[in-house]
């Protein structure tokens, strides 16, 4: 507030501020002000009852009831499927977040996991993998699925879970801990892909790009 | 962990120190606490862009889409600003856009001034509603700043961070608002007497 300014100006400007004089959030001189008027124009008390009655309107609660658990879950699934993608995750390097270096050593930590893993498996396989930077091999037929385990489910644990749903892994694990899997024969892939997803075990479920998996 | 109805989800001022922590437990990439934090929005995400949105769906992929965001991008946030400022001006940019979505679906609304008033006999419900109807009428950014005052109790300084424009342009944008409303606040002023104790 100045001394040049007049009663108008000053009322004018009080009116002005009356909203947040309402809602408690003015401070210092302009709430002063603002009651220094309130007291001082008629204009400005009724005003400012009409903006309260608004705002007790506006304070009611019509939010309906959601179901949160279903869309935390739902958020959940599309921040694990971003993470576990390469180009989000080099997006995310760009933008230079702290916590990437500590990212990079788990996920180094859980390939190496992985691959002594792998070391333990019984009959070995063909080297007809793929990993997500490349395209599927031309002799890759049957794979269909890839997975990520969650963080400290151990390699017996890993082999317990391909075993129950008949998945062989089509070779070790890519850099970022991802395994590619072939369903055996005559599963049912839709049921065993519902499985994998509500499993905690499982990070992420997703089918490699040109299969014509679930 | 999952989300849970938690006491403080209906308090609309909330702990600004205790969702600090919550976003920096975020930025170490602590789950719990993204469930926490996502406990303490959701709701108010919900009742603040159900006045923008209409469909339930929609909001719920706004809500989706922002907290994604908060997820993302927590290792941005700046305590120079509270956590709701931040998260709620992530929402109303992610609003503004399903609004251009939704535009050419949407008829014209009515003006405020062309809404009757209600009977004297009104249900508070009633002159609720009649309330809403005059409120659609305002543009967007007028609406936010009526919302963010009187719905979400923030400053005039808070909502020009969240509507990203000087803290000059949010008054005028009121002034506006109130300029439109004023048929509205008018006869509110005697039909709400009547029901208000």
């Amino acid at each position: 507030m100045t001394s040049t300014e007049t009663a108008n100006d000053l009322e004018r400007r009080a009116l002005e501020l009356l909203p947040w004089y309402v809602n408690g959030t003015l401070e210092g001189d302009e709430r002063e002000l603002v009651g220094r008027q309130v007291l001082a124009s008629l204009t400005c008390r009724k005003e400012l009852e009409r903006l309260r009655r608004l705002h007790q309107l506006m304070q009611r609660d019509d939010a309906e009831a959601v179901a949160t658990d279903r869309e935390f879950d739902r958020l959940m699934s599309r921040i694990r499927a971003s993470e576990a993608s390469p180009q989000s995750a080099a997006a995310v390097g760009r933008r230079g977040f702290p916590w990437m270096p500590y990212a990079l050593a788990a996920s180094v930590a859980a390939s190496v996991s992985a691959l002594l893993w792998w070391g333990t498996l019984g009959p070995s396989v063909p080297h007809t993998y793929e990993t997500l930077t490349n395209p599927a091999p031309a002799d890759a037929a049957g794979v269909r699925l890839r997975i990520l385990f969650a963080a400290g489910v151990t390699g017996a644990e890993q082999r317990e879970l391909l075993d129950s749903h008949g998945l062989t892994a089509v070779g070790p694990p890519a850099e970022d801990g991802v395994v590619t899997l072939a369903f055996s024969k005559d599963a049912d892939r839709a049921v065993i892909v519902a499985a994998l997803k509500g499993d905690p075990r499982i990070q992420f479920v997703t089918s490699p790009p040109g299969s014509d998996g679930p | 962990m999952k989300p849970t109805s938690g006491s403080r989800v209906d308090s609309l001022v909330s702990d600004s120190d205790a969702e600090a922590a919550l976003v920096a437990r975020v930025v170490a990439r602590d789950h719990d606490a993204f469930a926490e934090l996502y406990c303490l929005y959701r709701r108010r995400l919900a009742r603040f862009l159900g006045r923008f949105l209409g469909s339930p769906q929609v909001i719920d992929e706004v809500i989706n889409d922002v907290m994604f965001v908060v997820w993302q991008d927590a290792s941005r946030f700046e305590l120079r600003s509270k956590v709701s400022t931040w998260i709620f001006g992530i929402a109303w940019h992610k609003a503004l856009k399903a609004l251009d979505r939704q535009k050419r679906d949407v008829p014209p609304l009515p003006s405020p001034t062309e809404i009757a008033r209600p009977d004297d006999g009104a249900s508070a419900l009633e002159i609720r509603e009649w309330l809403g109807r005059g409120l659609d009428g305002l543009s967007p950014e007028q609406r936010l700043v009526v919302e963010l005052t009187f719905f979400a109790g923030c400053s005039y300084q808070e909502i020009a961070q969240i509507a990203h424009c000087p803290v000059n342009t949010v008054k005028t944008r009121m002034f506006h608002a109130r300029h439109r409303l004023r048929d509205i606040l008018v006869s509110l002023d005697a039909v709400a007497r009547e029901k208000t104790p």
